[in-house]
């Protein structure tokens, strides 16, 4: 434990020597990988740093993710196709054109936008319920919502904003019954909380396997795929409204980033120190509620990405929400895009369900965080 | 001038005060003592304006606490809560910045001044050698001043202490309380704090009230409070009070021997 000991006056060579990274050898060394690793508070630099970095990581991602698949497509071609939609010069659709632009380019939004949206609604949960192991999946609001468009499927086929309201009511009903059941007399616990979630989720997914396989709707039909999780849609006609969805969420969320960071701490400290809880709270709710319900809605119930990857984001860079809201919405985006073409690529021409992908992969990580913590 | 006049507060049918009242003036340092589960904590929380009593009221310069904004109660009020516990990742240093949100926009960063004033409360509870390191990671002792820390950082008018000595090694119980009087003496503070040491209490409160079952027992100066009699009736142990030879105020004294064998009267 030797990086922990505290060595009050240690001269600089002497500290090189032994190997302890304190503070006299940051201030020496002062470079932007250690501004990008410094604990303390989040600055206005620290937060551009960090996100600048993530959003050019992003935009790579973005670009391998249009590239790859069953065909892939030579990069200089996708830049071309890229830029001939963007800037107005769309000739002859070839190909290539139909690939990246009709099929690849929104299936890669929505990722995006769907990692985004679910490692936020994933912060603002575990913010709201002073709980690390929160998230959307784990207590069964993919669930309801999944409920509420299924519901929609059946009835309103014809409406397209009925699939998002729907899921989005469904999201909101089931949050308020898991909290409601795991308030005990004691106040809430996390083992209550996520045996609540657990037994909510568990009902959910089964009334729905019930339905799946009792209603003999043909439109029900490939659902099985979508409940696991399925970006293929690419949005069903939806996706500038998801994208309106998450970037609207994202401002609201990021504009009450101290008001979160004072809730973390505990709701009468916060209100002591002049916050609304109350209002904080029910709008945090509705956030988490409307971006899972828009998420589920057009891509099905994808796991684990609310939970590992505010996470990682947390223990990167502390729980400031002034950095771990865009920290953590660019690395959802970056991580669910990854695990979708991940799951393009591997079986190709075969495709997995990208909520398999990301269990896969999420579960040993978490576990793995989970000794570490 | 913090205010409380005649004052009664319940837990739904639990009576948890009945007739409370007490008068801190700027610059006096208040000790609420009194056994477990006597209502110091509850009388903390209808001072601060957390718990609406049943009647009676809570006068802060001469106003009842409820026509100030919660934005103007925030900045004068500097509040130590019990056990206060961090789950998340959070340094030293944010957590009193976090104090400085009353004084925001609600939004954006702190500014400098901001910065400058959490270090320097930081430095007066001597926390500020581990400003850099996680909260989850301090001891109990640590944890405590870096509590005292933020409820300074508010520039509080009125500082609310729930056990400040909690946790705290003997040169520390000192050191903290006497930083508490001073302070009080040269910010003009209204400072009320919770402690069972009473030795600790005789020596820095200028005033005590002492409450047994949500009842006021006396209230008065520590000689006042802090006799034999009082004590006795209060918390059912047989105490000396003589004088501490090095400061002349009251010594409580009991013999941990002499309670094994004493049966207080049967209650």
């Amino acid at each position: 434990m030797t990086h922990r000991r505290r060595v009050p006056a240690l001269d600089q060579s002497e500290a090189h020597v032994r190997g302890v990274p304190t503070r006299v050898l940051m201030d020496s060394r002062r470079s932007w990988v250690h501004a990008l690793f410094e604990r303390g508070p989040a600055t206005l630099g620290k937060v551009s740093l960090v996100c600048a970095l993530l959003a050019a990581l992003g935009l790579g991602v973005a670009l391998l993710a249009v590239h790859l698949g069953s065909e892939p497509i030579p990069r200089t071609i996708v830049g071309r196709v890229l830029w001939a939609h963007l800037f107005g010069q769309t000739g002859e659709p070839t190909v290539a054109d139909v690939i990246v632009w009709r099929i690849r380019g929104p299936r890669v939004l929505l990722g995006l936008a769907a990692g985004a949206a679910l490692a936020l609604a994933g912060t603002l949960l575990q913010a709201l319920l002073r709980n690390p192991l929160a998230e959307p999946y784990v207590l069964g609001v993919s669930g309801g919502a999944a409920i509420g468009a299924i519901l929609a499927i059946l009835e309103w086929e014809n409406v397209p904003m009925a699939r998002p309201l729907l899921a989005f009511l469904g999201a909101a009903l089931t949050m308020a019954l898991v909290y409601v059941m795991s308030r005990g007399r004691m106040g809430m616990s996390t083992e209550r909380l996520v045996l609540a979630g657990l037994i909510t989720a568990t009902l959910l997914w089964s009334a729905i396997a019930l339905v799946l396989a009792l209603v003999p709707n043909p439109r029900l039909r490939g659902l099985a795929f979508w409940m696991m999780g399925d970006l293929s849609g690419g949005g069903d006609g939806l996706l500038p409204f998801i994208l309106g969805v998450v970037v609207g969420a994202f401002g609201v969320a990021y504009a009450h980033a101290r008001q979160l960071n004072l809730l973390l701490v505990g709701e009468e400290e916060a209100r002591m120190l002049g916050v609304e809880v109350e209002r904080v709270k029910t709008l945090t709710y509705l956030l988490a509620s409307l971006l899972a319900g828009a998420i589920v809605s057009v891509a099905g119930a994808i796991g684990f990405v609310g939970l590992v990857v505010p996470h990682l984001v947390r223990l990167l860079w502390g729980s400031d929400h002034r950095l771990v809201i865009p920290a953590a919405a660019l690395s959802g985006a970056i991580v669910l895009t990854l695990a979708d073409t991940l799951a393009r690529t591997v079986l190709a021409p075969r495709e997995l369900p990208v909520g398999a992908v990301t269990a896969l992969l999420g579960v040993p990580l978490f576990l793995l965080l989970l000794r570490r913590a | 001038m913090l205010e409380v006049r005649d004052v009664t507060f319940a837990y739904g049918t639990r009576l948890a005060l009945v007739g409370v009242s007490l008068a801190v003036a700027s610059g006096e340092v208040v000790a609420l003592i009194g056994p477990n589960g006597s209502g110091k904590t509850t009388l903390l929380r209808v001072l601060r304006g957390l718990l609406r009593p049943r009647s009676g009221e809570v006068l802060w310069e001469g106003k009842s606490l409820a026509r100030f904004s919660p934005r103007e109660l925030a900045q004068a009020f500097g509040v130590i809560v019990q056990d206060a516990r961090i789950g998340f990742r959070m340094t030293v240093l944010e957590y009193v910045l976090q104090a400085r949100f009353p004084y925001s926009q609600g939004f954006g960063f702190e500014s400098e001044v901001d910065v400058r004033i959490a270090l320097s409360a930081l430095q007066l509870t001597r926390a500020l050698e581990f400003k850099d390191r996680w909260m989850t990671e301090l001891s109990g002792g640590e944890r405590q001043r870096v509590l005292l820390a933020r409820a300074l950082a508010v520039e509080p008018r009125v500082l609310l202490l729930d056990e400040p000595t909690a946790n705290l090694d003997l040169r520390f119980q000192v050191e903290m309380l006497a930083l508490i009087r001073r302070l009080t003496r040269e910010r003009a503070l209204s400072s009320v704090f919770v402690a069972h040491e009473l030795n600790l209490v005789a020596e820095f409160a200028d005033r005590v009230l002492l409450l047994k079952d949500g009842r006021p027992l006396a209230f008065g100066s520590p000689p006042e409070v802090l006799t034999e009699t009082m004590l006795q009736h209060a918390f059912g142990i047989r105490v000396c009070v003589d004088r501490n030879p090095l400061s002349g105020l009251p010594r409580i004294t009991f013999s941990g021997r002499e309670a094994e064998a004493f049966r207080p009267e049967q209650s």
